[in-house]
């Protein structure tokens, strides 16, 4: 479980390889979800 | 909210499904939402041919990419997506800073559902590497 951190890293200067990689990828979707996760742990 | 369990079987978390704790935890979690409707549960299976899911998990920041095919796609998004899972391992192995670990699955119950995970060390970590097919 854990809290949502929205697209911050896809985002931010110089992170090229996650715009093109989504360049290759967003064709082929009819729906994505990206989130940045903290995971915490629960018993 | 993300909830997440790692099985070591398919079968192992639906006998489970069964159970009056089960029952519980999904009450709660159902309570924690505003919509309990829109919830998707999806059981993943990820091959042994990338890095296990919970070094993913455990890493400070994980990377959630879930993703559904179009329709009629489907046949030809699995080879895409294992290349860009092998231009990924690559900047992997080339000691990509604050790349933890990556994986990639498909969805046991929706065969135009599939997740990309990434174990980054933090939120701020910069990849400068440009895509290349």
């Amino acid at each position: 479980m854990g809290t949502q951190d929205h697209m911050k890293i896809g985002m931010q200067e110089g992170h090229e390889i996650i715009v093109k990689e989504s360049e290759e990828i967003f064709p082929f979707l009819r729906d994505l979800q990206l989130h940045h996760v903290h995971f915490e742990r629960h018993a | 909210m993300l909830y997440s369990a790692v099985w070591d079987s398919f079968e192992q978390s639906t006998a489970r499904e069964g159970t009056p704790s089960h029952a519980e935890v999904v009450r709660k979690l159902d309570a924690l939402t505003d919509k309990p409707s829109r919830k998707v549960v999806l059981h993943i299976r990820f091959p042994d041919l990338y890095d296990p899911p919970l070094s993913c998990i455990e890493s400070p920041v994980t990377e959630l990419n879930l993703g559904f095919v179009k329709e009629g796609l489907v046949d030809e998004w699995y080879p895409r997506a294992k290349s860009c899972m092998s231009h990924m391992r690559r900047i992997q192995a080339e000691g990509q800073e604050g790349l933890r670990a990556l994986t990639f699955g498909r969805a046991v119950e929706d065969v135009t559902g599939s997740v990309y995970l990434v174990g980054w060390n933090s939120i701020e970590v910069r990849v400068s590497v440009v895509w290349r097919t």
